[in-house]
């Protein structure tokens, strides 16, 4: 049992999180509530498996033409999901959370159907191997226990956590990132000011999805390592109260998206002898505990975007 | 009064006004209409998939879920029918469980985790009590009594949390659904049948805690008659209680205003808390029936994601026991449809999520049209304002 | 022509439907001016700044800014003009900073023009440091990076005044200011307006108060029911005068009037004193209300008449001071302690119709039946312990639909869909029928015809006969004279004056409306 192997593969599935939470926050930032992430995260894994696919059958063997394939199929069909709820959500001003859970069930109907008639093909695993387990050489990585923590990951683990700080930055301190957050805030506010919310909160939440849809190519290629599955939708749901253990804030969903796979790998890493199934709601447990947590301090700034989930109607009193 | 703004200088050309409110046959013809539409795309979908097979489709959902040809001649099967009655009753009384929530505003999305520990609470009375019982009637009394006791626990939490801590009830009743899978996956390995990594079947000697075959009129015995039938019964008392009892009524207040709620003196934290042990009860004699009348036994999949088909159900059909049980009647006959459709065509059952999905867009689409008027701002002369004057 | 005017607008007409808001209005501005708006509610102020400030477009008129036609179709082209407008209600966002409130939808280009610096650097910091440049100008204080939700009101009007000047504004409108700030608030509110215009800014203000007015402003136009009545030079003017301009002749309303028989008091208020989140809203007041007796509660909007009766039927927490009810055997009930439904059961009713009218008291989805059943749902009635008893609601619903002349297409229908005033009849209707001791009715015809405000007036004269207390608020003064025995008048949450209806008149209430007592110290 070598507890550094524990952590990093910990580490490693965090990615997933950070993706989905990352997105996700962006999209809440803007006032909309996309509980449709674990089937955009669907469509992200069978965007990614499309692109494989593709990639395999065109017979060439470059790195970036990988890359390329499988990343542009995922960021397309998560783009397409994204572009469906905010249809829905922003210019039908249908409810938010029952178009969500529509969007799911599609995205994981939608996912099941097609990895199954594409099928499987040892392909998969092979680029897994060669070019998105590890982005660094395995002499360097696996020199000793540090460099094993810090370097031993792919390169779309890199891209999760540049995208979180980069969120974060461009999030508090651009200007489109404050016209955003007015949007989610107080959208008739922002709408006095000048500022279009149906095209800020279109783009977040489709910019939104795409960032979540490469949670899917992560676990496609990085988690099981080529290997198709067909229910991914518990890892997106965890992604979703990530959002809100991370208080909007994606960097922090780093943080906790760590722990929350720490939670997530111990059963089976650790013998918790019989109890090891009951181990596997420690992640949901801790969640329930700091909803708790958030809700008692009542911080202003710990609260959601203030708009959160209420569909904006200009001309309603 | 509201703003009107105009981008830059140039007026909307599309404008979105809300409609006034319809006239109840306006709205059942767009419904209708929807459905309809939502059909035909499932079948476009299904011909897409499988060439030619657009009225195969239409066939196998219209036709097959109702009867079954052998040698050529199709005729009408009993069977298939209460087949189907009994994916309905399933999907209507996991919609009603949440509706009592839904209807004050506490988005409760837990139904899959209160069912499931419902199904759990009968299964250990099955388990380890029917032996020494040794009735059935007591058994399965029994059972639906500790069924209702453990969903209406599970219920009961998250509303004890939104009262004293005012926390998300829609998150936390989410990652109960997931505690619950946990539980009862550790115990199904637990108690596994030997040589197994199961609990499988349970009595399946004895029957105890099985609910009886009934004969029908073509004497031959079913399974399902009688839970459909309690489903029924239970449909009906959860209806007169939110329609005719003062409980039911505060229900209502609550979920129309809660200032009003709040100004008549109505408590909502007791009025929660006393909705969500309904809810419980109501998830228990559906965990009851999954155990006693379905599958005999326990998993992590026993509620299938249904317990989130039965949100969106609730909300289609606007908390309305009528048109909730329209359209849980639609769905398990264009799942069935579908399902039946994809092993004659030979494609992947996982083609049922999509149409149901397709389904569902449709309907959420045709809200929009009963609520919204859209008209094209072709001669927008005035600009004028729009705050529902002139 | 004078070169000097800034603002002119001419022939501004209006309508809402059949009401017409402005009726042929023109006004013209110099530079440099302080010009009052004052009028009573609903006199067509706010209506005609919203015109100015592009949020309504006349149906008639014309605006000249600067001598030139003035095109205004939103606030962002108001700005081109440099006209900016101060709302009652806060546009602002909570959990931003000042500087973040203030450049919001503010793009880099609009803000390099508004420097006239083409290569002026726009972000945070730099947008801090031109907001201390205004603030030091007009010698406001205002910290950048402090958040909204930690300011006090003043403070949030200030950033509000700010947001327009960071946009380069020389024309302000400013609407009820003074509405929600304390005198010490007011006083440094008018120091920088009169910086503003030193600085040659041109301001509107939009009020009520006339000693504000007295004290601000260099003009006054006076609105009355959408039309001008008259702009004069308020250094030529008086109290006495605009308030007769304000409220205009007393008009003969033929209301039935009942003598008072045999008062009893049946509330004892005293030294009642009640905060809200913000400030206090009534401070140390004395009032006795009898039965068998109108008493009318007369005041500019929000002297504290809503939060008054609130209080009274226990929805507000009491800071201090007491409120008694004498119930049958002339015992005191102390109501402070008691929840608005005990209060209600003792028979203090209320019947509040509020702004959204489905707001208190009432639920939209419901029909007309199941809301006149809100109040009566729990009785035993009929053998129903568990159950609703509809029978007794239906017959009340049909009682006020008949005598009230409720149009609606049958009593199941749901009460959103019928017009405001209908709905209106129908709450009303709901509180008389449980035969109050007290009954209160805050603004019962607010938006109602003729008739039905008659019907209602009736309603509560027949109360009265029936020994009940009657408190009624209302906005037309003409009916509160003719309705109403005796006439409390509240200014800025105290009592200025209690006086017979039958012998006072017009212009001794409007001046007890808008009396401030001198002299305040500590903000309350």
């Amino acid at each position: 049992m070598d507890i550094t192997n524990f952590f990093v593969m910990s580490i490693n599935l965090a990615a997933v999180f950070i993706f989905g939470s990352t997105g996700e926050s962006i999209t809440e930032k803007s006032g909309h509530l996309n509980m449709g992430i674990p089937g955009i995260a669907c469509l992200g894994f069978c965007g990614s498996v499309l692109g494989a696919n593709i990639y395999l059958n065109s017979g060439a063997d470059n790195i970036f033409l990988a890359y390329l394939s499988i990343i542009f199929f995922a960021l397309l069909c998560s783009a397409i999901g994204g572009l469906i709820f905010a249809f829905f959500t922003v210019s039908l001003k249908c409810n938010q959370n029952v178009t969500g859970l529509t969007l799911t069930t599609f995205g994981v109907g939608i996912n099941t159907f097609i990895v199954s008639t594409i099928g499987d093909n040892p392909g998969y695993s092979v680029i897994s191997f060669n070019y998105f387990q590890h982005i660094f050489p395995e002499s360097f990585f696996n020199a000793n226990d540090f460099t094993k923590l810090f370097f031993s990951y792919g390169f779309l683990f890199y891209l999760a956590i540049f995208l979180a700080i980069f969120s974060t930055i461009f999030l508090k301190k651009t200007r489109i990132g404050l016209n955003l957050r007015a949007c989610g805030e107080n959208p008739s506010v922002a709408d006095a000011a000048g500022i279009n919310v149906t095209r800020y909160r279109y783009i977040a939440i489709i910019v939104g999805a795409m960032i979540a849809g490469l949670s899917g190519t992560f676990l496609f290629m990085n988690h099981f390592k080529g290997a198709l599955e067909y229910d991914i939708s518990s890892y997106g749901w965890l992604a979703v109260a990530l959002v809100i253990f991370a208080m909007w804030n994606p960097s922090l969903s780093i943080v906790g998206s760590i722990l929350f796979s720490l939670f997530y790998c111990a059963p089976s890493y650790f013998n918790f002898g019989t109890y090891g199934k009951l181990a596997t709601a420690l992640p949901y447990l801790i969640t329930i505990i700091v909803l708790t947590i958030t809700s008692i301090f009542n911080k202003k700034e710990m609260q959601g975007p203030a708009s959160l989930g209420i569909t904006y109607f200009r001309e309603d009193r | 009064m509201e703003i009107k703004l105009f981008k830059k200088e140039r007026k909307p050309l599309i404008r979105i006004s809300r409609k006034a409110n319809l006239e109840t046959w306006k709205k059942i013809l767009i419904k209708i209409s929807s459905i309809i539409f939502a059909l035909i795309l499932c079948a476009l979908i299904s011909n897409i998939i499988a060439e030619g097979s657009f009225f195969t489709f239409l066939q196998n959902v219209f036709v097959n879920n109702f009867a079954s040809t052998k040698r050529g001649v199709t005729s009408f099967s009993l069977q298939k029918t209460i087949n189907l009655l009994w994916s309905t009753s399933i999907l209507l009384i996991i919609t009603l469980s949440v509706t009592p929530a839904f209807k004050m505003k506490f988005w409760n999305i837990g139904g899959e985790g209160q069912i499931l520990m419902g199904a759990f609470g009968s299964l250990i009375v099955m388990k380890f009590m029917a032996p020494t019982i040794n009735n059935n009637f007591a058994v399965l009394t029994l059972m639906l009594l500790f069924g209702m006791i453990f969903a209406a626990i599970w219920s009961v939490i998250p509303a004890i949390f939104k009262c004293l801590f005012n926390t998300n009830e829609t998150l936390f009743t989410l990652m109960m659904n997931y505690i619950a899978m946990a539980i009862v996956g550790f115990f199904s390995y637990e108690w596994r049948a030997t040589g197994k990594t199961a609990i499988g079947i349970v009595n399946e000697d004895t029957h105890l805690g099985w609910i009886p075959k009934v004969t029908m009129f073509d004497g031959k015995s079913y399974d399902y008659v009688i839970g459909i039938i309690i489903v029924i019964i239970v449909a009906l008392i959860l209806t007169l209680y939110l329609k005719y009892f003062k409980q039911g009524y505060e229900i209502n207040v609550l979920g129309g205003s809660r200032n009003t709620a709040r100004y008549i003196g109505i408590s909502i934290n007791k009025v929660t808390i006393r909705t969500m042990i309904i809810v419980g009860a109501l998830s228990g004699i559906c965990g009851w029936l999954l155990v006693a009348a379905g599958s005999h036994t326990i998993n992590q999949t026993l509620v299938n994601g249904q317990g989130f088909t039965g949100v969106l159900i609730s909300w289609l059909g606007h908390f309305n026991t009528g048109e909730i049980a329209i359209y849980s009647f639609l769905v398990a006959f264009i799942t069935k449809g579908s399902e039946n459709a994809a092993s004659a065509l030979n494609y992947s059952s996982s083609v049922s999520s999509i149409l149901i999905g397709v389904f569902f867009f449709a309907l959420i689409a045709s809200e929009f049209f009963i609520n919204f008027k859209v008209s094209l701002n072709l001669n927008f002369r005035n600009g004028g304002d729009l705050d529902g004057h002139n | 022509m004078n070169k000097n005017i800034t603002l002119e607008v001419k022939n501004i007409t209006k309508k809402f439907g059949d009401v017409i808001a402005l009726n042929d209005i023109s006004l013209a501005l110099e530079k440099g001016e302080i010009l009052a708006l004052l009028g009573e509610n609903g006199s067509g102020k706010t209506s005609l700044m919203n015109v100015i400030a592009g949020i309504y477009f006349p149906d008639n008129g014309e605006i000249f800014v600067n001598g030139e036609k003035a095109k205004i179709n939103s606030p962002k082209e108001a700005y081109k003009y440099k006209i900016g407008m101060i709302h009652q209600h806060y546009k602002l966002i909570d959990v931003f900073t000042a500087v973040e409130n203030v450049v919001l939808g503010l793009s880099k280009n609009e803000y390099r023009e508004l420097l006239g610096n083409p290569k002026a650097k726009f972000n945070l910091k730099e947008a801090e440091n031109r907001m201390n440049e205004i603030s030091a100008a007009f010698e406001f204080n205002i910290n950048p990076r402090k958040k909204v939700y930690n300011m006090a009101i003043s403070e949030k009007q200030t950033l509000e005044i700010l947001k327009v000047l960071f946009r380069g504004v020389d024309i302000l409108i400013l609407d009820e200011p003074t509405a929600v700030l304390t005198p010490q608030e007011t006083k440094r509110l008018f120091k920088v307006l009169r910086n503003m215009k030193e600085a040659g800014k041109t301001i509107i203000i939009i009020t009520h108060k006339l000693n504000e007015v007295m004290e601000i402003s260099d003009k006054v136009a006076v609105l009355r029911k959408g039309e001008l009545i008259g702009t004069v030079e308020t250094s030529k003017t008086n109290e006495n005068e605009l308030t007769e301009m304000m409220v205009g002749k007393k008009i003969d309303l033929n209301i039935e009037r009942s003598e008072v028989k045999n008062p009893q008091i049946k509330l004892l208020i005293k030294n009642l004193t009640v905060r809200n989140e913000e400030r206090v809203v009534l401070s140390n007041i004395n009032l006795n209300v009898r039965s068998h007796e109108i008493l009318g509660i007369a005041g500019i909007a929000g002297s504290g008449q809503k939060e008054l009766l609130e209080t009274i039927a226990g929805l507000n927490k009491i800071e201090d001071g007491e409120i008694c009810f004498i119930n049958d055997k002339n015992e005191e009930v102390d109501l402070k302690k008691l929840s608005p439904t005990k209060i209600r059961n003792l028979g203090i009713s209320l019947s509040f119709v509020p702004e959204d009218r489905l707001g208190m008291g009432l639920v939209g989805d419901f029909n007309l039946v199941d809301n006149v059943m809100l109040r009566s749902y729990r009785n035993n009635s009929n053998k129903h312990f568990l159950t609703t008893d509809k029978k007794n609601p239906t017959n009340l619903t049909k009682n006020i639909v008949e005598e009230l002349e409720v149009v609606t297409p049958n009593i199941k229908t749901q009460i959103s869909k019928l017009s405001g005033g209908n709905v209106q009849k129908v709450l009303v209707g709901r509180e008389i029928a449980s035969q109050p001791k007290v009954l209160m009715a805050a603004y019962p015809v607010r938006g109602l015809d003729i008739n039905s405000s008659y019907l209602i007036y009736n309603l509560l004269n027949e109360q009265k006969n029936n020994d009940a207390a009657v408190i009624y608020v209302g906005e037309d003064l003409d009916v509160i004279l003719a309705l109403c025995d005796k006439i409390a008048v509240l200014c800025a949450g105290k009592i200025t004056g209690i006086v017979d209806a039958r012998t006072t008149t017009k212009e001794e209430i409007g001046l007890l409306m808008t009396k401030n007592t001198e002299n305040e110290e500590n903000g309350n």
